[in-house]
């Protein structure tokens, strides 16, 4: 009996952390779909034919604020500081490789800065999301409160 | 002159320990087990969620099968029996899939209840 008085805190400890931290990596997944999500909308909305597409797409943050909220962390998610960025990319090697942004397209537009003249730039999003994750059992767990970020890209 | 004797002797406390802990203890096996269980549920729920809302994304608005047909197709937990969960409307980001299913859960000699379980997931 005193045995297991000794271990039960260890126990209970043991199981406290193993909450905190499925409950970590459930939201860091939650997280990562979220930021999915926002690119899909994002490439949804704002067709080839608006590129590109921070100036010539409207609602294109409205659309991606409301898809990354539709997980079930809800409104706890949040667009990070500078996001959705537009970025002009080129395939150099096997990399992505900027030439960019849609503010200061490369001039002539093409692939030259990459080593391939006669390619078009594709016209990537970036997503970034941000959410703020509180452990259950603060103090008890090794887990400690942080912010979660998840970035996803898609070529419109 | 045998019970003051008995009351004495100490042979097979621990046995009688055991006994008295056997039952928080295993108690406490069983509920992980259970609530393991509820959990494997929910998270069957939540991926056929976000697989019917996907598909629902392609398919929409004339799917076949059904959005929430297929849901069921995606759900690889234990059986709902012949509920379906889930239900399915263009709203929120575009195609949004919920479930709700209430997990029953009964326990000898404490009795039975219910947990209600709910996800959601939306696509684009």
């Amino acid at each position: 009996m005193i045995e297991f008085a000794l271990i039960a805190p260890i126990l209970v400890l043991l199981i406290v952390n193993i909450l905190d931290f499925t409950m970590i990596i459930w939201d860091q997944m939650e997280t990562d779909y979220s930021a999915q999500m926002g690119a899909q909308a994002a490439y949804k909305t704002c067709s080839t034919r608006t590129l590109p597409a921070t100036p010539n797409c409207p609602g294109l943050t409205t659309t991606i604020t409301t898809a990354i909220q539709s997980t079930t962390l809800g409104t706890g998610v949040s667009l990070a500081a500078g996001s959705p960025s537009e970025t002009y990319y080129c395939v150099s090697g096997t990399t992505l490789q900027s030439v960019g942004s849609y503010s200061s397209p490369p001039s002539p537009f093409d692939c030259s800065a990459a080593g391939n003249a006669g390619v078009t730039p594709g016209d990537y999003i970036e997503v970034d999301v941000t959410y703020a994750y509180s452990p259950i059992f603060t103090g008890l767990s090794l887990v400690s409160a942080q912010t979660l970020t998840a970035k996803s890209m898609q070529r419109l | 002159m045998r019970i003051p004797r008995l009351l004495a002797c100490e042979s097979g406390s621990s046995a009688v320990e055991l006994g008295v802990i056997a039952s928080v203890f295993l108690s406490m096996l069983l509920g992980i087990a259970n609530f393991a269980m509820v959990l494997w549920t929910l998270s069957s729920l939540h991926y056929a969620a976000e697989s019917a809302a996907r598909y629902a994304a392609i398919c929409a608005p004339s799917c076949n099968p059904a959005v929430t047909t297929f849901a069921v197709s995606r759900y690889f937990g234990q059986s709902l029996g012949s509920n379906n969960p889930f239900s399915y409307s263009a709203t929120g980001c575009g195609q949004t899939v919920t479930a709700s299913y209430n997990y029953p859960v009964s326990i000898p000699l404490i009795g039975s209840f219910t947990v209600p379980l709910s996800t959601s997931a939306c696509s684009p």
